[in-house]
C-alpha cells in the first residue's frame, strides 16, 4: 500500500488505516524509538502513542512521506518519555550519550530554548547537512536522529569506531561554527 | 543549562528535513560516490607514499643511524610496493614535492612534530598518509584521515623544539604499528635530542607533542600507557616505548590550546596506597589500600609526577586530593 493510500484512509477516517500504518511502518518507529529507551516495552507502548498521534493529527495534516512522519513523531515522543524517565535513571543509554556529544555543537547562547525558534534551528541544520558531503550527513543522520550507536554506524559505513568519533567530532564543530555564522547566538 | 541546550539541539535535528531523514535510515544502502571517493583518496596515497619515501630518505640520512633509516625505508617501500602492486601503477615515484604538485607552503609551520603515517587497511593494501615534513625546514602536507585506528605509523620527530638556539634537527624517528592491543613498537632512536616539553605545531589537527626527555625510569617500573587532555578538552594519543621513553600527538585541539595534564599508567617500583573513602559506584567506604598498578599525573614543564588513581577491584580509587567526600 502506498503512503498516499495510507493517508487516504485517514482521510475517510478508516480504522484500516492505523492497521496499515502499523504493517508498514510499525518495526521502522519501534526502532527508532527502542534506540532511544532502550525497552521493548515502552518502544511498544510508543509505537501505539505514535499510531494513535497520527490517528488524531491526520487530518488535517498530510504528510508526504509517512516514514519521516512517524519517525519524527515516535522519536520525539520517545524523547518525552526518555527525559520523563531521566530524572529516575540516566545515563548509559546512546541518548544521553549524544546528548553529551551534542553540547558540543550547541551555539555559545545563553540557552537554544529560550532564544531559538526551533523551526529555524532545524531548517539551519538541515542546510548545514546539505552541505556536507553525503557519506558525512548520513553518519551524523544516523548517529543524531536515529540515535544509532557508533558501533553499528562504523560497521554498517566500514569505518572504525575512532574514525567515526574523530569525523562526528570535527561535523559538531562544524556545526556549531555554522550555526553561530547564521545568527544562532547572542 | 548545557544539558538542556542539549536536548534543545537533538530536538531541532528532529526537525531536519524528510530527505535527509529517509536516506540516512539503518539499512539505506550506502552512497556510490563512497567508493569513489575512496579510489581517489587510494590514488591520492600512492603519490603521497613516492613523496614520503623521497622526504623520509633525504631527512633521515642526516641524523639517524643507517640501521633504523633502512628499517623504515624498507616499511615505506613494502608497504607502498603493496600498494603499487594492487592498484597497477608503474613507478610513479616523484623526485620531490615539487613534482606532485605539493609545495611547501607550510614550511616551519610545525615546530616539534613531523609524523607520516602508513597504513594498511582490511587487508587490502590501502595506504593513507597524512602528516607534515618538517626536516630542516623542507616540509610537505598532505592531507588525508589519519583518524583510522589500524596501521603502521613512520613517526618523525624534529627536536628543534624548544631548543634556543633553534638548532637543526636531530630527527628522533619511530616505527610504530597500533594495532588491536595498542602501539606496537617496531623501530626507533630514541629521544637523545627530544623536544624538551610541548611545543605546538599549528596545524589544523595536530596540535602538541610532547615527548620524554629521559626514559620513564622514575617510578614505574613498567610504563603501560600515556595520554594527556588539552585546555579546550582534548585529548592525545601516546605512545609508549618498552624502555620507558614516550611521546604525545594532541590532534583537534582548539588554536592555542595548552597542554593541561600528562597521565601515564604502569606498574609502581614501590607500593603506594590509596586512603579509605568513600566509593559512589559501591555506595560503600572502601578500606586503605595498597597498589602497585596506578595512573600518575603531572602538569607540562614539571617533572614531578603525582599520585591520580588506582584501579581497585574494578574501581578507581583516587589518591588525596582526589578524595570523594563522604555524603
Amino acid at each position: 500500500m502506498t503512503d498516499e493510500e495510507i493517508v487516504a484512509l485517514y482521510f475517510a477516517r478508516s480504522e484500516e488505516a492505523v492497521a496499515a500504518t502499523e504493517r508498514q511502518y510499525g518495526a521502522y518507529c519501534r526502532r527508532i524509538a527502542r534506540a532511544i529507551l532502550l525497552s521493548d516495552g515502552d518502544a511498544d507502548e510508543c509505537l501505539n502513542d505514535t499510531l494513535l498521534a497520527a490517528w488524531r493529527s491526520i487530518p488535517p495534516a498530510k504528510p508526504r512521506s509517512l516514514a519521516a512522519y512517524l519517525g519524527r513523531t515516535a522519536r520525539n515522543l520517545a524523547l518525552n518519555r526518555f527525559k520523563l524517565y531521566s530524572a529516575q535513571k540516566r545515563g548509559g543509554s546512546e541518548t544521553a550519550l549524544a546528548l553529551d556529544e551534542l553540547g558540543d555543537c550547541v551555539p555559545s547562547s545563553g540557552s537554544v530554548e529560550e532564544e531559538l525558534d526551533a523551526a529555524l534551528l532545524s531548517e539551519a541544520i538541515s542546510r548545514f547537512l546539505r552541505s556536507e558531503p553525503e557519506e558525512k550527513r548520513r553518519v551524523f543522520v544516523r548517529r543524531y536522529w536515529y540515535l544509532s550507536p557508533l558501533e553499528d554506524i562504523a560497521a554498517d559505513y566500514g569505518m572504525s569506531r575512532s574514525k567515526l568519533t574523530s569525523l562526528l567530532n570535527r561535523m559538531r564543530k562544524d556545526l556549531k561554527k555554522f550555526l553561530e555564522k547564521e545568527g544562532f547566538h547572542v | 543549562m548545557k544539558e538542556n541546550n542539549s536536548e534543545a539541539m537533538l530536538r531541532a535535528i528532529g526537525g531536519i528535513d524528510d530527505d535527509l531523514i529517509l536516506s540516512a535510515a539503518p539499512g539505506e544502502p550506502k552512497p556510490r560516490s563512497a567508493r569513489r571517493v575512496r579510489f581517489v583518496r587510494r590514488t591520492a596515497a600512492v603519490l603521497a607514499a613516492a613523496l614520503m619515501l623521497s622526504l623520509a630518505g633525504v631527512g633521515t640520512a642526516m641524523a639517524v643511524s643507517e640501521d633504523v633509516r633502512e628499517s623504515v625505508t624498507e616499511t615505506i617501500k613494502s608497504v607502498r610496493d603493496s600498494v603499487l602492486r594492487i592498484f597497477g601503477y608503474g613507478d610513479p615515484a616523484p623526485s620531490n614535492a615539487a613534482d606532485v604538485g605539493i609545495r611547501s607552503d607550510r614550511i616551519n609551520r610545525s615546530e616539534g612534530v613531523e609524523y607520516a603515517r602508513l597504513t594498511e587497511l582490511r587487508n587490502e593494501a590501502r595506504l593513507w598518509l597524512r602528516g607534515e615534513l618538517a626536516l630542516d625546514g623542507d616540509a610537505a602536507f598532505v592531507a588525508d584521515d589519519w583518524s583510522d585506528a589500524d596501521g603502521v605509523y613512520v613517526c618523525l620527530i624534529d627536536s628543534n623544539s624548544g631548543r634556543s638556539d633553534g638548532g637543526s634537527a636531530f630527527p628522533t624517528l619511530a616505527v610504530v604499528e597500533w594495532t588491536e592491543d595498542g602501539f606496537v613498537l617496531r623501530e626507533h632512536t630514541g629521544f637523545s635530542e627530544a623536544p624538551d616539553d610541548v611545543a605546538v605545531a599549528e596545524t589544523e589537527d595536530v596540535t602538541a607533542v610532547f615527548g620524554s626527555t629521559e626514559p620513564l625510569d622514575g617510578p614505574f617500573a613498567e610504563l603501560q600507557s600515556v595520554s594527556a587532555e588539552c585546555s579546550d578538552g582534548s585529548v592525545s594519543i601516546g605512545w609508549t616505548f618498552g624502555d620507558g621513553y614516550f611521546f604525545l600527538v594532541v590532534w583537534h585541539a582548539e588554536p592555542g590550546a595548552t597542554l593541561e595534564r600528562i597521565y601515564a599508567s604502569g606498574t609502581l617500583k614501590e607500593p603506594a596506597t590509596v586512603p579509605r573513602q568513600y566509593d559512589r559506584a559501591l555506595g560503600r567506604y572502601l578500606d586503605e589500600t595498597q597498589v602497585t598498578d596506578v595512573t600518575l599525573c603531572r602538569t607540562p614543564g614539571s617533572d614531578a609526577w603525582q599520585n591520580y588513581c588506582a584501579i581497585v577491584d574494578g574501581h578507581e580509587m583516587f589518591f588525596e586530593p582526589f578524595v570523594t567526600p563522604a555524603p
